[in-house]
């Protein structure tokens, strides 16, 4: 066969190929493509809803770090959230991951009811419910006051801005389920065979998990802080619920992206919005390739 | 075969695509399809959809999509489709909002269809109507006035043996009252709320109106209207108030900010006296044993405006994109005018702008009621009616929150808090 007879074919495929593709091309490119690119024009914007957009350069985002106050309480909430719930989440779930693992007679439904939290997640009704479980009369006060602890008393945990982002906080470790059914996948994958001869090295069970689970568990490890960085960064409905939509008193819980929200839709400010949006884009990306970076120091690929 | 087949998997593939554009086409059957866009909680949801089927039966035909939706999702979601021409046929409008609605060309001229007798406004006061007007235009039709007011719980009032409080006050009339009855009340019991932090639109902008005769910005919106000095003013105002332990202090008040009424403070028994929109009070007023009475918000009788507040509330539009412009208008009188109508809606937005409906309805009601209706006419009487507000209103209205919380919550003195709003509000009018 020879190249002219084959040609003709192969182009013919290909443009079939490319046909079959056209919904998706299409899809992509007027609802994620065009507005990506648009939002990154309007971002060196001063449009707002309903009014032309004039190019001013680099103004939103000098103004977002020179003047907007409430810019830097929403990097700051949401760093503190990001770099304190993600290693906790990921402790925790891990911790329940080897505590599953057993071979006890009926793991499975353990298994089934710490997933719980997760199906339930962070979804509208369970901010509502953690209104009223940490308010000042709330049952967690009852609890603790029953248990003797005075100091509570009054003490509102969703609406104190001192306390109120932990209380999110513990709102998102709470929902470990999901790192944690993979940590347990990842677990079962690790042969049984490498555990059998350390034991008979001697090596107790500290040694066994230093040396032999958690390196397996490293490339898991990387997945699972890079997916959670991911959302964490992006979490908007419980700070949304929990503070109605304000972002807390003094600006408590204006994550980053509840200020990105406000200033768009309640503000109308969708030039500086757009701004704001490629900044948390720019430093997901860029958090993610630091993780990635250190990762060739940590990681362990059983290759 | 092959090719049809080929052609066939991308009609069917790409159907969805297509699918969005198709929902705006109108029924073959000459049958009209009015959407209706609205805000608010599952019983006013319900008088909504029985107005509609209302009409429905009166006029077959008819449909209306409802599209009810809570307040906060429902700005959101208007501004999208608006921002696309896709909004409802019928919008529901409020005083904050109309104009940038308006001056786009989003809502539809009103008065030929006056003139055409689809729209009856013979029982309105011209004040009722001229609240429905943005820039000279007739885009909306009132669906109920209410204004910025104060209630008393009477019951806590007798209970600690409180003086009473006047109809109308001065804005030192009523810090001196609250101050002198804080001394007769238990701990954890205040006379009322701060609002140097809360309630800011309304409180500081009635406050605003009388201290230097306009509401947040100067009259072209290239500035602010007030000084640092007068901002100052304002917070020593609530300053006093919380060094008397007047006002629920900051970090208790919290807890029932965005609660639900049931849970207010002055239901609850937590202060006695509340500010909030007056509509609210007979629903109020339901949840509760003691006796709320209605007071005019404060007065200034040397300020530029003896009073601050002004009359708003809900408005019935006509999209100006809408292909059944008179099918709307003919439902929006509907809604506004017809009896039956307004015996289910029941004054849920205030006092209705036709007079014989309003009179009719004050007739049946709660002395409380009758006391809504009247502070609403005083208030049109008396205050200046609002002028245009700033297309930079709720953020400056942010903005004054964020510095009023951290005043109130004793991160800043008032003289840093005043000079960091002023350096970061310069901004704002870019």
């Amino acid at each position: 066969m020879n190249s002219t007879t084959f040609k003709p074919k192969r182009r013919k495929q290909y443009y079939t190929a490319l046909l079959f593709m056209v919904p998706w091309i299409i899809g992509f490119l007027v609802f994620i493509g065009y507005p990506l690119v648009y939002s990154f024009w309007l971002s060196f914007t001063d449009f707002r809803l309903f009014r032309d957009p004039n190019f001013i350069g680099l103004r939103n985002y000098v103004n977002m770090f020179t003047v907007d106050s409430s810019f830097r309480d929403a990097v700051s909430v949401t760093l503190r959230y990001v770099f304190i719930s993600v290693p906790f989440q990921l402790f925790f779930a891990l911790l329940l991951a080897l505590l599953l693992n057993r071979k006890i007679v009926g793991i499975t439904i353990f298994r089934a009811i710490f997933y719980i939290p997760s199906l339930l997640g962070g979804s509208v009704a369970i901010a509502m419910l953690w209104r009223l479980v940490f308010g000042a009369e709330g049952l967690f006060n009852q609890v603790l006051l029953t248990l003797g602890v005075q100091a509570v008393e009054g003490l509102s945990w969703y609406s104190d801005p001192n306390v109120n982002l932990w209380t999110l906080i513990a709102l998102r470790v709470w929902q470990f389920g999901s790192p944690m059914i993979i940590f347990l996948a990842a677990l079962k994958q690790i042969p049984e065979s490498l555990y059998e001869s350390a034991r008979i090295d001697g090596a107790g069970a500290v040694a066994q998990f230093r040396k032999i689970t958690v390196p397996f568990l490293t490339p898991i490890i990387l997945f699972n802080a890079v997916m959670q960085l991911n959302s964490a960064f992006q979490t908007f409905s419980p700070a949304f619920i929990i503070s109605n939509g304000t972002g807390g008193r003094l600006n408590s819980l204006l994550f980053y992206t509840l200020h990105l929200y406000r200033v768009g839709f309640v503000e109308s400010r969708m030039g500086y919005a757009s701004g704001l949006a490629w900044l948390l884009v720019v430093t997901i990306g860029t958090v993610s390739f630091f993780v990635f970076w250190s990762s060739n120091r940590w990681v362990y690929y059983n290759e | 075969m092959k090719k049809l087949l080929i052609v066939s998997m991308i009609v069917v593939l790409s159907a969805p695509l297509f699918a969005a554009g198709q929902q705006e086409s109108s029924t073959s059957d000459g049958t009209v399809e009015l959407r209706f866009g609205w805000w608010g909680n599952a019983p006013r949801h319900e008088k909504h959809d029985m107005i509609a089927t209302l009409f429905e039966e009166d006029n077959p035909g008819v449909t209306i999509v409802r599209e009810p939706a809570s307040w906060g999702d429902y700005w959101t979601k208007l501004a999208t489709q608006s921002a696309a021409g896709n909004q409802p046929d019928l919008i529901t409008m409020h005083l904050n909002e109309s104009e940038r609605y308006a001056a786009n060309g989003v809502l539809a001229d009103l008065e030929p269809f006056v003139d055409q007798g689809i729209i009856d406004l013979s029982q309105w006061s011209q004040g009722a109507i001229d609240t429905g007007r943005d820039f000279g235009v007739l885009t909306r039709l009132s669906e109920g006035e209410n204004s910025a007011s104060i209630w008393v719980n009477l019951g806590m009032v007798e209970e600690y043996g409180l003086d009473t409080p006047d109809y109308e006050m001065t804005w030192e009339e009523w810090q001196d009252y609250f101050i002198e009855n804080q001394a007769k009340l238990p701990d954890g019991v205040w006379m009322t709320k701060d609002n140097s932090y809360t309630y800011v639109d309304m409180a500081m902008g009635a406050w605003l109106r009388q201290r230097v005769g306009a509401l947040f910005h100067n009259e072209s919106d290239t500035g602010l209207s007030f000084t640092p000095e007068i901002l100052t003013e304002w917070h020593e105002y609530w300053e006093e108030l919380r060094v008397a332990g007047a006002v629920m202090p900051a970090a208790v008040f919290a807890e029932y900010d965005g609660a639900p009424r049931e849970q207010n403070p002055v239901v609850t028994e937590q202060y006695v006296v509340e500010w909030m929109s007056s509509n609210q009070i007979v629903l109020t007023q339901d949840l509760m044993e003691s006796e709320l009475q209605l007071h005019r918000m404060p007065t200034m009788p040397d300020g530029v405006n003896k009073h601050g507040e002004w009359t708003s509330g809900a408005y019935l539009s006509v999209s100006a994109d809408s292909d059944y412009q008179e099918a709307a208008a003919s439902f929006a009188n509907f809604f506004v005018n017809d009896w039956d109508a307004q015996d289910i809606f029941n004054a849920e937005h205030g006092r209705p702008g036709n007079n014989m409906v309003a009179e009719r309805l004050a007739e049946r009601s709660s002395p409380l009621q009758q006391a809504f209706f009247q502070l609403t006419a005083d208030v049109l009487d008396t205050a200046p009616v609002r002028t245009s507000l700033s297309q930079y209103n709720s953020q400056i209205v942010t903005a004054l929150e964020t510095v009023g919380e951290e005043i109130a919550y004793d991160v800043l003195p008032i003289d840093e808090a005043v000079a960091k709003f002023f350096r970061e509000s310069r901004t704002i009018f870019e």
